[in-house]
């Protein structure tokens, strides 16, 4: 028997002939032909190669349904530009290697059935640099989607401005941002994909512009390229630095996808937002639900005995459903959008849109998480500032896209913390207060849990609001007023009961429009029978307040808040005595 | 003509295949990973190719490098095994770009076969009766409904991210249909975060038959006979038998039939597998296909006398079978268990180790295929299968007390090594196994009744019975004068009358 030598492991080659492919990040051989079935993802490290434009649109569109639209044929060369070759020259040469006639490919597709204008971007043409003919086709793509009411999806992949058109260049991020903006004050649905490379003039224009930012994974975005940055500070920089990842732990992106997640998430995204096709379920879902609905009207408390301590105690079981369970179970569907866009996403806060019963709305609620694991990384369900700026932001986009909005309700309170006050947490409560009391669309809260103090309430300023069997709405902690008032917090339950704590008082004192029900015992012992109890009220109101118009709803919310005083209950001041 | 073959796999089925090649006059070469440098089929083979570390992807599953070693060691063919790249289309298309001869079928019909919704669709256009249900997931209660009166009840609905028995509900009757329909999507949304489900229609006491096949390249095409595998966990199959007892020789023919008709319409060439799922009646539906040499092929090749890598790898070659259908005739019973080193009691947790003892039984018609000899390790990145002990007997109840006995003869041990010998006995013991009537369900629903039995036969025989002492007729060893090998060191050896001359 003999041995031979082990054939040398794939280190950064030559290019190998044939059908092989090395993977630029890790130098892993790739069959050509499975790194096309693949989409192009290394299955070693997971790096995703660049795609033209046209691959692009394969992946996104359904089979046959792209029409490609028409520009004029120019060739602009406004400053008769040469570097070390003329620039139509350099024009030429793009396409002839690109095969496409600019940077950007327009046109109309159908994606999971839903009609939309599609803009791609081709990083192989000049590095996806915007000149002054891709502002025409980027701005020409929203007037498109404007004109035909379609929602508009771009992908982008550019280094940034054109240096050849010079100066040109640079205004065309104000004539897209200008058809982007025109676009949001429509209410059409814009989505842009962020892929690898998105910088400088595109991403600090359109490509940040849209309604939903989704970064693919591993995609670079950024305004000044890491090399510029390194360069101009002398800093280290980290080694995710301006990556999708990066970005939306910044806050700066509403998700990251994988490519193979790219398509079904546009579907979902589209259909969330009322584009294409009314889908079976949604009419199939409603009536069904609504069928042994009225069977069940709202259990008003029976036991308006429960000992506030108990509910207290069940409220925060550990095992007790959590927002994000909640959207699993007792809604359709639900996609999360993170991050406040400013600066970081805040665990502590979920929110997304979801459907229910055949409704698209939007979300928002605590999020607590259950293993000791997830409560540190969801600091317990206490939001920092950021948290409440999601909130608002996402306020805003029901309102954009008219749809109501259902928050959930879990929370301690809002974190308490030199941070959080160092990024302004009575300005983001006070705020995310305001714009849920004055938004045009309907919102029903649900206190699910815990609602401590203006961190809950943040949150629950709506139209509607209902508390679960065992939750609680409450100016402060029972063991936090039990140590300032009985100076000791073992007298917690003491004060728990003095200040009423538990959805009865919330609903005779008409703090709380509706209960409801939980199985026995708590929803933790039956999460999912908890969740069709859930479902069944959300449905019932949502179907109940959708029913106002925009006018009705704003005047019928400040009423409602202005008669909350307490006179007919007793006021929560004299517990102390 | 084949020369030089190139085994693109390790363990048990590498030493099969290299044994195979010795006995047609082939030259073999093993291909081998960092931690398999030692292993049996690398001793046995003409050449050996360390192709990469002990992780597959990086070694068994690395196409350049098995290409490569293949290329450079002069190798014309490869035998892909099972598992690891047998089933990679992409795998044979390479081999036959870089003119190596892939011991398995043309690539395309690799591709369809692999494609369980193609596989189906072809089939039933061959005529083969597939399985009521839908492929595609069920979105809404109504379209469930709607297909569940189309197939006919019961249904089952089944949570597409779901597995051994958790994630799906039988429906008996339509009125039921929506409650089942949502808790299920529920119980997965819940669970699998995932609510995808599919319907499908639910077969009682159903069984895994599957039909062993050869194709040559000029369209003949004969089955081999059947194996029962419907003792699986998981869909993990643990032991297999044939032939199916519980269908007539006319259903068996007929299944027989079908299997190979639907492999010669698509082109297949070489051993395969038509997997079908038989109910209570004796109908069969068409699962299924496994385009390869399966772990289970020695029941089919002590049942009919036909050695089924050999054949694979002459028909490979371009030659033609060497015998027609009516020339199979499957005699007796066959069993076979598989070994693995698992721990049954934990989840069937892999117990590698180092297997510092390993007796294989032996005896008449008993066989154990392995990989392993006494001293090797069994190494944790790859699948648990420590070998597999096949018997034959002329009935099936003969061959049950053979199983049984070989069983008890296998004596693996070492530190954190566990196997699933125990649960095999426990298994054969089974009122409803020896009376072939567990369906392919009865190891999910009634596995830790065996395993309670598995445990008490642990307690009462660890080995062979040795109640007694052995009875001495003459006198025992230790009176012996001449101190023997093995208490040499202890007993002090007597002074040695000096035998030199001098």
């Amino acid at each position: 028997m003999t041995r031979s030598a082990t054939p040398v492991p794939p280190v950064p080659a030559p290019q190998p002939p044939g059908g092989w492919v090395s993977c630029p990040a890790c130098g892993w051989l790739l069959y050509r032909k499975r790194l096309d079935r693949d989409l192009h993802v290394c299955p070693e490290c997971d790096h995703h190669l660049r795609l033209s434009a046209r691959a692009r649109i394969d992946l996104l569109a359904d089979p046959g349904s792209w029409t490609e639209a028409y520009f004029a044929p120019s060739t602009p060369d406004p400053l008769a530009f040469t570097d070390l070759r003329d620039y139509p020259d350099r024009l030429a040469e793009a396409e002839r290697r690109s095969g496409e006639s600019e940077a950007v490919v327009v046109g109309t597709a159908r994606i999971g059935g839903a009609e939309v204008v599609l803009a791609v971007m081709d990083f192989g043409f000049l590095g996806g640099s915007m000149g002054v003919e891709v502002g025409r086709r980027v701005s020409g793509a929203a007037e498109l989607a404007l004109e035909r009411g379609l929602p508009l999806v771009t992908v982008c992949a550019s280094g940034g401005a054109r240096m050849q058109e010079g100066v040109f260049s640079l205004l065309q991020m104000a004539r897209v941002s200008c058809a982007f903006g025109r676009l949001r004050e429509a209410g059409l649905l814009s989505v842009c994909v962020l892929t690898d490379p998105t910088y400088g003039g595109v991403s600090a224009s359109f490509a940040t512009l849209a309604s939903v930012l989704v970064g693919e994974r591993g995609a670079h975005v950024g305004f000044a390229g890491p090399r510029v940055v390194q360069e101009t500070i002398r800093a280290e920089l980290p080694r995710d630095f301006q990556t999708a990842e990066f970005l939306m732990s910044h806050g700066l992106v509403d998700r990251v996808e994988s490519r193979a997640e790219l398509r079904p998430l546009l579907v979902r995204l589209l259909a969330l937002h009322g584009a294409g096709p009314a889908t079976p379920a949604d009419r199939a879902e409603d009536t069904d639900t609504d069928a042994d609905e009225d069977v069940d009207t709202d259990v008003d408390t029976d036991d308006a005995d429960a000992d506030p301590w108990d509910v207290v105690q069940r409220a925060r079981v550990t095992e007790r459903p959590t927002t994000l369970d909640y959207l699993h179970t007792a809604f359709d569907d639900f996609v999360e959008l993170h991050g406040d866009r400013v600066f970081a996403d805040d665990p502590a806060v979920v929110g997304g849109v979801a459907s229910i019963g055949g409704r698209r709305v939007v979300v928002l609620g605590h999020e607590k998480g259950h293993t000791v694991r997830e409560r540190v990384a969801r600091n317990f369900g206490m939001p920092h500032p950021e948290g409440y700026r999601k909130a608002l932001r996402l306020l805003d986009h029901a309102e954009s896209f008219g749809l109501p909005v259902v928050t959930l309700v879990d929370t301690p309170g809002a974190h308490p913390g030199p941070e959080a006050e160092e990024r302004g947490q009575s300005h983001a409560i006070a705020e995310a207060i305001l714009r849920s009391s004055r938004l045009r669309v309907p919102v029903v809260s649900v206190v699910t849990g815990e609602g401590g103090s203006g961190g809950a309430l943040a949150l629950c300023t709506s139209d509607r609001l209902l508390v679960m069997e065992n939750a609680f709405l409450s100016v402060i902690s029972p063991e936090g007023c039990a140590a300032i008032l009985w100076r000791t917090a073992v007298a917690a339950p003491t004060a728990a009961r003095a200040m009423r704590l538990g959805a009865a008082h919330l609903r005779s004192a008409g703090i709380a429009t509706a209960v409801v029900p939980e199985p026995p015992g708590g929803a933790h012992t039956d999460p999912l029978a908890a969740a069709g109890l859930l479902r069944r009220a959300l449905v019932r109101e949502l179907d109940d307040v959708c029913r106002l118009d925009a006018a009705t709803l704003l005047d019928t919310r400040a009423r409602r808040l202005a008669r909350i005083s307490g006179d007919d209950g007793r006021p929560l001041q004299t517990v102390g005595s | 003509m084949i020369d030089r073959l190139l085994i693109a796999n390790r363990g048990e089925i590498a030493v099969r295949i290299a044994r195979a090649c010795r006995e047609l006059g082939i030259e073999v070469v093993a291909v081998h990973s960092t931690s398999d440098r030692n292993s049996a089929v690398v001793a046995m083979a003409d050449e050996a190719v360390h192709i990469g570390p002990p992780a597959p992807r990086r070694s068994y599953l690395h196409v350049p490098n098995i290409v490569e070693a293949a290329l450079r060691a002069g190798a014309d063919a490869v035998h892909p095994g099972y598992g690891f790249l047998s089933e990679d289309p992409d795998f044979a298309e390479i081999c036959a770009a870089e003119g190596l001869t892939f011991v398995g079928p043309p690539p395309a019909v690799m591709q369809q076969m692999g494609n369980k919704a193609t596989a189906r669709r072809l089939m039933a256009e061959a005529g083969l009766p597939l399985l009521p249900g839908v492929v595609e997931p069920v979105r809404t209660a109504e379209e469930g409904r709607a297909i569940a009166d189309e197939i006919g009840y019961p249904v089952i609905v089944k949570a597409a991210a779901g597995g051994g028995g958790r994630g799906m509900t039988v429906v008996r009757a339509p009125e039921d249909f929506d409650e089942a329909f949502v808790t299920t999507r529920a119980v997965a949304r819940a669970v699998f975060r995932d609510p995808t489900v599919y319907v499908e229609r639910f077969l009682s006491g159903a069984r895994h038959v599957e039909v062993q096949i050869l194709c040559d390249a000029h369209g003949n095409g004969v089955s081999l006979g059947e194996r029962d595998c419907s003792l699986q966990r998981r869909h993990q199959k643990l032991l297999e038998e044939g032939p199916a007892g519980h269908l007539t020789p006319e259903q068996r023919t007929e299944l027989g039939r079908l299997a190979v008709h639907g492999a010669l319409s698509v082109g297949y060439t070489g051993a395969g597998t038509m997997e079908f799922l038989v109910d209570g009646s004796g109908a069969a539906f068409f699962m299924e296909m496994n385009a390869r040499i399966q772990v289970e092929h020695p029941v089919t090749e002590l049942l009919t006398g036909i050695d089924l890598v050999r054949e694979q790898i002459l028909v490979a070659a371009g030659r033609r079978l060497a015998f027609r259908q009516e020339d199979v005739v499957p005699r007796g019973a066959a069993i076979e268990c598989r070994i693995n080193a698992e721990d049954p009691t934990r989840g069937f947790a892999p117990a590698p180790g180092r297997l510092e003892v390993l007796q294989v039984p032996d005896g008449p018609w008993t066989r154990f295929d392995t990989g392993y000899r006494q001293g090797d390790t069994v190494s944790p990145d790859y699948d648990s299968l420590l070998g597999k002990l096949v018997v034959w007997a002329p009935d099936r109840d003969q061959a049950i007390r053979r199983m049984d006995r070989a069983l008890a003869e296998m004596r693996v041990e070492g530190p954190g090594v566990h196997t699933t010998i125990a649960l095999h006995r426990a298994l054969l013991r089974d009122p409803d196994v020896v009376a072939d009537r567990h369906d392919v369900q009865f190891l999910d629903r009634c596995l830790p009744a065996v395993l309670a039995r598995a445990a008490s036969l642990d307690d009462a025989a660890p080995g062979l019975p040795a109640a007694r002492g052995g009875l001495q007729l003459v006198p025992t060893p230790a009176a012996d004068p001449r101190p023997d090998r093995s208490t040499e060191g202890e007993i002090p050896c007597p002074p040695r009358p000096s035998l030199s001359t001098t």
